[in-house]
């Protein structure tokens, strides 16, 4: 059963136009993943989603419940969508307890502690209660912000940007926890990032957006290994695709278009089958591997080995045909 | 001596002193309210709705702040007086005696002027709080289920708390403080007690022990501000803005929106100033003479050597505290906070006390000179001058002392070539700030300078006290063109600092 459904959503800010007919299904439980640069419309897509900008065009249901449309416009505090964001925005003034309590403000007070505790429980912050925001690490202040998104038990919660303001050794760390709490209660997530390795280890799909659209949607492996076309390979920067009809023929492949990731190439010193001549143009050393930039005529690509190779130096690629896809 | 002084003061304590209480606290519950109500309801409707005007709006609710209290005082009680042209318009004209309604001198209409003199304090403290909730924690607060309104009053309000207290406690600090107006009303509160005291009943003694009252006020008040406001919880954040309106405003919601913050800009600044610039026109031929050529003169040295003075000291005030150890720190901090604390007419006692007895060792420190005058001004604006320059110096990169001094200059020659010319410009906002605070100042002016300085807000002392506001408008529109034209200079200076 999709939770959200997205319809040809379409939107403009300042006359610029920074949405133009997304569409798109999450399912629920699932965790789904907006991957972006930064200005390609990631934030104005989840502020559209929760209600606090509206597109001119489309429509946005939640549950098969329509939030907005034409005639619909649903406001933010009845959309039941939970928000949490790259700075966390606690409030800075309440405790953790009073935090996460603070959406669920027609219970009792009995219920509001039972559900505050099973929060922190699920978010491994019991003892916290009392403390205030200024007296958290990123990373808790982060569990605080989940929880009290959390709280009110919300159809779907959106994220925005959660783990770029946390030290990047703490960061994949606390991914795998997320997605842990995430899986453990059954929540319906969207979350968005510019990063891909974090986009690949949490999600179920992503959704690959640039200028306002999608290139892409699919899980993780079929966006790496399967890109549509040649702006999906340019964003992940993950392989090169090879159009030239006489390279083509020279690896003896058909006259389309084939995308190749790096992890399928090798360099070697000699002429093989299936290899095409190039230099390396760059060399840096990464501790346990060299990553070399290879120049092949005007084609730029990237391959980390052990080997050693020269700057300069004459080689040859080799192409593992099988990891090939023809685009 | 001693028995005379004795008996005059037994008389103050039983029968003034509890009226006096009286009146302050009247005063002040009805202050806080008014400035409460003034101040926060304009701060909401410029941070949070599209009230039309907005832009103009922003700043004529802050030009209040240019206007003394005690102009602000006189141009009410000369509109508002039994005698006044309104009241006699009412009267005669219309045959409504509103002064059956409006009795200016009362408690509450005189909290009432105070207050739109005072509420902008409240309105800009609470506006810097609402703006800086910010965008991403009112979203927060309706993806949870609060909607606007909700959430303005659970989370904004008592998110802005700390800060609308802050103001309070300075409007508070000010009602406390002033003189000038309470003056004007003929309404007695412990300023005016100790100036009648000293100055009509020549006992300096009492007006000693009453300032140990206003003393022991005023530092209650400083002690409520740091006890119940804790630093942390002034979030200070950098949020982001609000793109579109918490509340839409329809048009009926605009124009009751216009009505009462058009009504609270009208009351605080329009009609004050028309009626002033009305007097200054009707009186300026009859009352401008030689003489205030001297007054300004006088005003403009008094003032300038005070700033001087001040922005100095408190420059290096800052450059220590930023650059020495930690125990100096924190002592400069609370001496220059308190300053400003302390009312003008209790520094004035206390200064004139204290060189009483050390005059005679110090020539030029005998009461009744400038240095005198200088001095007192000093410690009670000290405080403004170092807020503004420490601000600044404060936010120097530390790492610049430590790149000049590697590079072969010592404490003079860092402070010299690096803290003066990254300082200059903040020293002239602090310059500006302080001088307008001075020429302003009037108890202290009052009951220290030397005998033939007179200055604006003297004269408009003098001139008030026999109710002849049409010639004191005439010092009080130098006065306020000053304010208003400082207040531009240390905009222009802010924004090219930025």
């Amino acid at each position: 059963m999709n939770v959200l459904e997205l319809e040809s959503i379409f939107q403009k800010y300042e006359d610029k136009e920074v949405l133009s007919d997304l569409t798109f299904q999450v399912e629920k439980g699932e965790l789904f993943c907006i991957l972006g640069k930064s200005g390609c419309g990631k934030s104005t897509l989840l502020h559209s989603i929760a209600g606090f900008t509206n597109p001119y065009q489309g429509s946005i249901s939640i549950n098969g419940k329509t939030v907005f449309d034409k005639r619909t416009n649903i406001a933010p505090e009845k959309r039941n969508i939970g928000l949490v964001f790259q700075d966390f925005s606690l409030f800075p003034h309440l405790s953790v307890k009073e935090n996460i309590e603070y959406g669920l403000d027609t219970k009792s007070s009995a219920d509001k502690t039972k559900r505050s505790c099973e929060l922190l429980e699920l978010v491994g912050l019991q003892g916290f209660e009392s403390k205030f925001p200024n007296e958290l690490s990123g990373g808790e202040q982060q569990r605080v912000a989940i929880a009290r998104a959390l709280a009110p038990s919300p159809e779907l919660i959106l994220l925005d940007e959660p783990f770029s303001n946390l030290d990047p050794d703490k960061r994949i760390h606390l991914r795998a926890e997320i997605k842990e709490i995430f899986k453990k209660a059954g929540i319906t997530s969207i979350f968005i990032t510019h990063d891909q390795h974090e986009a690949f280890e949490l999600a179920d799909r992503i959704g690959l957006i640039s200028a306002g659209k999608f290139l892409q949607i699919g899980t993780p492996e079929e966006i790496f290994n399967s890109p549509v076309n040649q702006h999906v390979v340019s964003f992940l920067d993950n392989g090169i695709i090879i159009e030239d009809a006489k390279k083509l023929s020279e690896l003896q492949l058909m006259n389309t278009p084939h995308f190749f990731p790096y992890h399928s190439l090798s360099l070697t010193h000699d002429k093989a089958e299936n290899t095409l001549q190039g230099k390396i143009s760059r060399k840096v050393f990464q501790g346990d591997h060299h990553q070399y930039s290879v120049m092949i005529d005007t084609l730029d690509l990237h391959i980390n080995t052990a080997k050693q190779f020269d700057l300069n130096q004459s080689i040859f690629v080799k192409f593992d045909l099988e990891k090939a896809k023809k685009i | 001596m001693p028995t005379e002084d004795q008996s005059s003061w037994q008389f103050i304590f039983q029968s003034v002193v509890p009226d006096l209480f009286q009146n302050t606290l009247k005063l002040f519950i009805f202050t806080i309210l008014n400035t409460f109500l003034l101040g926060t309801t304009s701060a909401f409707f410029i941070s949070f709705t599209d009230i039309p005007l907005k832009k103009y709006f922003q700043y004529l609710l802050l030009t209040g702040l240019s206007i003394p209290l005690y102009v602000f005082a006189f141009i009410y009680v000369g509109m508002f007086e039994f005698s006044g042209p309104f009241m006699s318009f009412f009267r005669e004209t219309l045959g409504i005696n509103l002064h059956q309604y409006i009795n200016i001198k009362d408690s509450y209409w005189v909290s009432l002027v105070i207050s739109f003199g005072l509420f902008p304090y409240v309105y800009i403290f609470t506006k810097n709080a609402f703006d800086n909730v910010g965008e991403q924690m009112i979203f927060a607060s309706r993806s949870l289920g609060y909607s606007p309104m909700k959430t303005f009053l659970k989370l904004i309000l008592p998110y802005s708390k700390p800060w609308i207290f802050s103001s309070l406690i300075l409007v508070c600090m000010e009602t406390l403080a002033d003189f000038g107006a309470v003056s004007v009303f003929n309404y007695d509160t412990f300023t005016t007690a100790i100036y009648t005291s000293w100055m009509a009943l020549f006992s300096l003694s009492s007006a000693a022990r009453l300032s140990l009252f206003l003393v022991v006020m005023a530092l209650l008040l400083f002690f409520i501000d740091s006890k119940f406001n804790k630093k942390g919880t002034h979030h200070q954040r950098s949020a982001k803005k609000l793109k579109s309106p918490l509340f839409k405003l329809t048009t009926t919601q605009k124009v009751l929106a216009l009505f009462i913050v058009g009504g609270i800009t009208f009351f605080s600044f329009f009609l004050p100033i028309t009626q002033l610039a009305f007097w200054f026109l009707e009186g300026f031929k009859e009352e401008w003479g030689e003489h205030y050529y001297s007054l300004i003169f006088s005003t403009f040295k008094i003032g300038l050597i005070a700033s001087l003075a001040i922005v100095i000291l408190a420059f290096l005030m800052s450059y220590l505290k930023n650059y020495l150890p930690n125990k100096f720190n924190n002592r400069v901090n609370l001496l220059s906070l308190l300053g400003y604390a302390l009312p003008g007419s209790i520094i004035a006692v206390a200064v004139f006390l204290y060189f009483r007895f050390f005059g005679d060792h110090l020539p030029i420190f005998q009461t009744g000179t400038l240095a005198v005058l200088i001095l007192g001004l000093l410690i009670r604006f000290l405080s403004v001058g170092f807020r503004s320059l420490d601000n600044h110096i404060g936010a120097i990169n530390p790492n610049l002392e430590k790149a000049s001094k590697s590079l072969g200059h010592g404490f003079l020659g860092t402070l010299k070539r690096i803290f003066l010319p990254l300082s200059s410009k903040a020293a002239l906002i602090g310059i500006v700030l302080v001088f307008i605070e001075v020429i302003k100042e009037m108890p202290m002016t009052l009951m220290l300078r030397p005998q033939m300085e007179n200055t604006l807000a003297i004269k408009i002392f003098e001139l008030t006290s026999e109710g002849e506001w049409e010639r004191a408008s005439i010092s009080s529109v130098f006065l306020v063109c000053l304010g208003l034209i400082s207040v531009y200079v240390v905009n222009k200076l802010s924004v090219e600092k930025n």
